[in-house]
């Protein structure tokens, strides 16, 4: 049966998950793949067709077929056991998050994760661990300044790329593939910050969140790939190596991002104070939500949302409110359900050109001056550091 | 003609029909008048649209609104010869008041000059934020804001509101239903999403 209409029905099915041109070559893919294993194994695996048809467009009123749940929610869902030694503190992972893009996730992480370092400093804390999972490598960029070894060599793939794809053991990442973040100071040398560092990504990882996905898609159950960063990051040997680790996550719900919301117990969403990003925070919210209620991510805790790229001129009392309307209306209207809460105006990230002109020498918030609008910052970026700080203690 | 002047009439009209020994329909003339002084200043046929719109109250003594109404036919013919615009006022009158004859007519009244008598700019802020998910209420609102308000009483309500500043009333007006309306965008965005997840 599967042979016989294989290239058409994966182009199908797969279209419906991609845009139609990807689709189309992923099909043939996936179509090959396919023939491949049931050469090797000599039948079907068994939960492949199963779970390709959890993804098939249902019948609805209008007559025309209907998209149907979305594969990240296709069960079973397992959430992993992870057996933890109680001595050791819990993970704090905070996941920076917004499903639009362009809304500033990448500095707020980038600085949060530079605060952060600091207050671990100071207080003897373990280092803070930065992990970039959006393939344009922004973080990992803006964290190693100076040079461009955070980019993978031509035969290798990026870190992001192994962690997703379960390539690591958790002794990996806490003690050896994760880059120190740098910073680059009156034109010398790179400075290495103390306690922050950095997994970095680079473009193919979006060929592995596809691959990741496709694979699981197949019948590669032996485990469930959306748990794969949580049972890593949850790790013993992680939580033992780290105080807090900021996961940087893509502005779409890929493999990474999906794994990045199970793994994560504490979610922040940066948004500029406009119409269309409010509507996408409160749309991501009940996204999230939707995710919680069918356990893929149980544990997240809303931190807030954060307003960045804030004009410190501009009036933004009708934007607040109506973002403000959106999160506290109820579910059933639509609404975020209160469920998380805009934060103070003491922590707007505000829109200032120290963050164009550190561009190309590492993170802003350690290269802040003394001036007005940089002590401004700087306060703003450690307001709100308190603020995810009060929320995740 | 204003509802002032017209609240003087019917008065008048009440101390007749008083002395000719009409009293209960002198009460019910007198009760008419006094949701004339609730709104001074505004049109009889503004306020005779509002009256179509009072919710009916709960059943009190006295006369009924339909002892005054058998008599706007006879008033009409008699005071329009005079001042026609008068006799228009109190047709249109009796026209919006006639949907509710069974009612005792202070206890109308009293629910009408509640809903006339003028709000003050908390009152209208807070008729806003309540009436926020419900449309139809909310639109009702807004209509008295557009109606009652001039600019600057407009800008403060637009300001406590939605938390907006207005040049002009239309402005404020905007900003006012600007709030509501991104209530039901997002109301909207959630249905057409239907529960999915967007992966």
């Amino acid at each position: 049966m599967f042979q016989s209409t294989s290239h058409a029905w994966w182009s199908e099915i797969l279209q419906n998950i991609f845009a139609k041109s990807i689709g189309e070559l992923i099909a043939a893919r996936a179509a090959m793949l396919f023939r491949a294993v049931k050469s090797l194994f000599g039948r079907s695996p068994p939960q492949a067709p199963q779970a390709l048809l959890e993804l098939q467009r249902a019948r609805s009123g209008s007559g025309w077929p209907r998209e149907g749940k979305g594969i990240w929610v296709i069960d079973p869902i397992s959430p992993p056991k992870i057996e933890s030694n109680p001595h050791i503190p819990s993970a704090k992972i905070l996941v920076v998050a917004n499903a639009k893009g362009g809304v500033g996730k990448t500095t707020v992480t980038a600085n949060l994760g530079a605060r952060f370092a600091e207050l671990a400093k100071a207080s003897g804390r373990k280092p803070v661990l930065l992990i970039d999972l959006d393939f344009q490598g922004s973080l990992s960029s803006m964290c190693v300044a100076g040079g461009l070894g955070w980019l993978p060599s031509g035969d290798r793939d990026s870190n992001a790329t192994h962690l997703i794809s379960g390539d690591l053991a958790a002794t990996d990442v806490a003690n050896g593939i994760a880059m120190p973040a740098t910073i680059v100071k009156n034109g010398s040398h790179p400075i290495q910050l103390s306690q922050l560092k950095v997994l970095t990504a680079y473009y193919d990882l979006a060929q592995a969140e596809n691959r990741v996905m496709i694979e699981w898609l197949l019948g590669d159950r032996q485990y469930d790939v959306r748990f794969r960063l949580a049972e890593l990051l949850h790790s013993n040997a992680v939580r033992e190596a780290f105080s807090l680790i900021i996961i940087d996550s893509p502005p779409r719900l890929t493999t990474g991002a999906i794994q990045a919301l199970a793994a994560g117990t504490h979610l922040l969403i940066p948004t500029i104070l406009d119409e269309p990003s409010s509507e996408a925070v409160v749309t991501f919210i009940r996204q999230v939500e939707r995710y919680r209620e069918k356990g893929l991510c149980q544990g997240i805790k809303h931190v807030g949302v954060a307003a960045t790229m804030v004009d410190p001129r501009g009036d933004y009392g009708v934007e607040e409110t109506r973002l403000r309307d959106r999160l506290a209306a109820p579910t059933a209207r639509g609404g975020a359900g209160g469920v998380a809460e805009l934060l103070p105006a003491s922590t707007y990230i505000h829109q200032s050109a120290a963050f164009r002109k550190t561009g190309g020498k590492g993170i802003t918030y350690p290269l802040l001056g003394e001036g007005h609008i940089a002590a401004r910052l700087k306060t703003s970026i450690r307001e709100l550091a308190d603020a995810v700080n009060r929320e995740m203690s | 003609m204003k509802a002032k002047e017209f609240a003087k009439f019917l008065s008048a009209f009440a101390e007749m029909l008083g002395e000719a020994g009409a009293s209960p329909q002198s009460e019910a003339w007198h009760a008419i008048a006094r949701i004339f002084e609730a709104r001074p200043s505004a049109q009889v046929s503004d306020v005779c649209e509002v009256l179509g719109t009072i919710k009916s109250p709960g059943a009190t003594g006295g006369p009924t609104l339909q002892s005054a109404i058998a008599l706007a036919p006879a008033a009409q013919r008699c005071i329009g010869l005079a001042k026609k615009s008068l006799g228009d006022d109190i047709s249109r009158l009796a026209e919006a008041l006639r949907p509710f004859g069974y009612l005792r007519a202070a206890a109308f009244a009293d629910a009408a000059v509640a809903q006339l008598s003028p709000w003050s700019i908390e009152t209208y802020v807070q008729e806003l934020e309540a009436a926020l998910h419900d449309s139809a209420r909310f639109t009702e609102i807004f209509n008295r804001v557009d109606k009652e308000l001039k600019l600057p009483a407009a800008k403060k309500v637009a300001l406590a509101f939605a938390k907006g500043k207005a040049k002009s009333k239309g402005d404020a007006l905007d900003l006012i239903w600007g709030r509501h309306a991104s209530l039901l965008g997002t109301a909207a965005r959630a249905r057409a999403t239907g529960g999915r997840t967007a992966a």
